[in-house]
């Protein structure tokens, strides 16, 4: 009979070398049915262990290594200074005043997530043609699943609310000659005059920090998501940003080089990335499973279908169906943040039940090393 | 509910289907060319290969525009037959045409997922009636509704994204089924939990499939004989076509 080498078949046939791992014949001297195992080695709803290595950029604020099995990913954040006079139509927020070394008045909750989302402060960028996986070519334009995923996690940071607007602010009193001169530039209104006469003794907001968050793949072997949202978060959990001032006399911002002087980020929450896909062998009628019999494991959605937990690459190409969530447990009950779900019709209201308990144990697990 | 939306097929005449929809104040046209020959890099063997291009309303597309188009990808793709067609193109591209003016104004955390999920249902319809229009082989066809869940006093308030006046907006989603009742697509922002997920999936079977719609809410001012369901709306939309395409049958 003509027969392949494993690894010729896989590539030939990921479905079907997925479906004779998962139903891999019993055997018969044991009463109980064994599990099925995917190809990896893995149980159907195992996920592999992350690695997380914080700090090990030197020129980064913040930076995080995290590694899924072979999916390894490197994320480094630079705060940048953004001046609020290079802001050409800035939201009502920016616009607060406090008295000197006061505190701000509080934004409501809204505000902030739509200041923060007008002013951009949030830059997520994702690079995967760092020879990564055979089907990024390095030195070419972004791909279509690299701009998806910076999109993806940039409506997750805003969805999240995941760092508050006023860490980012850096107030400053513009001394009373720049104001005058302001002035003579401008053909001063009467409603202008009022403000200024408001402005005495208090103080604006002179710049903002943008936080660019670099995120770079060295190998890529499936759950780019997870692995990428894992490490925004150790990231930014490390971050810490120099004190910086205004300077009245030079106009400009000026940084403390003095670490002790720096503060770190906080966040709210801890939302945690968690990705599942279904395989279904019934989609495709070519698919025969010769070993499929009463003694073959069996699937954990029956009738051979299988969710699958963490997938990699190869189960990547063989499942249609993908269920990704971020889920954040930080304020006791789970909470959902985000679903996607799409490619398939497998997946109904218990499947999704299902999930959101398996999301609850790998919050778990992420929140005991992030 | 499907009041406020509209939708022509074929509305131009050189590709090989079109479509306009209108839903949740915004316009997308659809195009449709296929079964076309592919790239030999985008071959297929054993089926066919899907393009999706998303255009937005202003200016060139980019990041939101292309995880849109993966989204809308994974959710055709298991509606179109693709092994019927294998070794070709199906392109199908999307102009979005007009956005609602107040695109920004829900109360929740993400302004870009709210119009994100707002938009999927015109996309997603706009496509289907272009790939019917086009005769591209189709599984199924499915319909997507988009849900907003109000908060409330311990009830879970479920409403159209377009219905929440101006109430404080906890989460919303957009789900969608085939005609067989499967859930084929499901996009959540927002905070939620279990409780909340099922209201919305009652809600939104009963907003996309007649089956469960019967016996509550007579919807006023429909058109007799006319089921007020998305299902209903788009078998409706599609029959009408089809019924102008035979129109010349019966003059002979």
């Amino acid at each position: 009979a003509l027969s392949l080498p494993a690894p010729i078949f896989a590539a030939l046939a990921p479905s079907s070398f997925l479906l004779a791992h998962l139903t891999q014949p019993q055997s018969s001297t044991k009463k109980r049915k064994r599990p099925s195992v995917r190809p990896n080695g893995r149980l159907a709803t195992e996920s592999r262990v992350p690695v997380i290595n914080t700090n090990s950029l030197a020129h980064a604020n913040g930076s995080a290594v995290v590694r899924l099995g072979d999916t390894a990913v490197v994320a480094g954040i630079k705060g940048e200074l953004l001046y609020a006079k290079d802001i050409p139509n800035p939201p009502p927020s920016s616009k607060r005043l406090r008295e000197v070394g006061g505190s701000a008045p509080p934004l409501d909750e809204d505000d902030e997530a739509k200041s923060l989302a007008e002013l951009g402060l949030l830059v997520p960028n994702v690079e995967l043609s760092t020879g990564s996986h055979p089907a990024h070519l390095p030195g070419t334009a972004p791909t279509a699943l690299a701009q998806t995923l910076a999109e993806r996690l940039l409506e997750t940071l805003q969805e999240t609310r995941l760092v508050s607007l006023d860490q980012l602010e850096i107030w400053g009193s513009r001394s009373t000659m720049a104001r005058d001169e302001e002035e003579m530039d401008v053909d001063a209104s009467e409603e202008q005059r009022d403000d200024d006469g408001d402005e005495t003794g208090k103080e604006s907001i002179m710049a903002y920090w943008a936080i660019y968050i670099d995120i770079l793949f060295i190998s890529l072997d499936g759950n780019a998501f997870d692995a990428a949202w894992g490490a925004v978060m150790a990231a930014l959990k490390n971050t810490t940003l120099p004190h910086a001032w205004w300077d009245e006399e030079r106009e400009m911002i000026l940084c403390d080089a003095d670490l002790e002087r720096s503060r770190s980020l906080t966040l709210r929450g801890l939302p945690v990335s968690v990705s599942f896909g279904i395989f279904d062998s019934t989609a495709e009628p070519r698919m025969t499973n010769s070993t499929a019999g009463a003694d073959a494991a069996e699937a954990n959605l029956g009738s051979g279908r299988w969710l699958l937990t963490d997938l990699d690459d190869s189960e990547e190409t063989a499942c249609k169906e993908s269920i990704s969530a971020v889920v954040d447990g930080a304020s006791g009950a789970l909470q959902l943040r985000k679903l996607q779900k799409v490619g398939g019709g497998v997946a109904d209201l218990a499947v999704m039940e299902e999930v959101l308990k398996l999301a609850e144990q790998r919050w778990k697990e992420w929140k005991r090393i992030l | 509910m499907p009041s406020h939306q509209s939708a022509q097929v074929n509305t131009l005449p050189h590709p090989d289907g079109s479509a306009t929809v209108s839903s949740n104040g915004y316009t997308v046209l659809c195009t449709v060319n296929g079964p076309l020959e592919a790239q030999r890099r985008d071959e297929q063997p054993l089926e066919a290969f899907i393009e999706v291009h998303i255009r937005p309303a202003n200016g060139v597309g980019g990041p939101p525009e292309r995880s849109l188009e993966s989204t809308l990808l994974s959710f055709l793709h298991p509606i179109i037959l693709t092994p019927a067609l294998p070794r070709s193109l199906i392109q199908i591209t999307l102009q979005i045409l007009s956005v609602p003016p107040t695109a920004q104004t829900l109360r929740t955390g993400s302004a870009a997922s709210v119009a994100r999920i707002a938009l999927l249902p015109s996309l997603a319809h706009a496509a289907q009636l272009a790939l019917l229009a086009a005769r591209i082989p189709m599984r199924t066809v499915a319909c997507v509704a988009s849900l907003a869940v109000v908060e409330g006093t311990g009830e879970v308030g479920v409403v159209g994204v377009g219905e929440t006046g101006g109430g404080k907006v906890e989460a919303v989603h957009a789900v969608g089924y085939s005609r067989q009742g499967k859930c084929l697509l499901w996009e959540m922002s927002g905070r939620g939990d279990g409780r909340g997920m099922k209201a919305v999936e009652g809600e939104a079977r009963r907003r996309c499939l007649v089956e469960g719609g019967k016996g509550e809410d007579v919807v006023m001012g429909g058109v007799e004989g006319r089921r007020e369901d998305l299902m209903g709306w788009l078998e409706g939309t599609i029959g009408g076509w089809l019924k102008g395409q035979q129109r010349w049958k019966g003059e002979s």
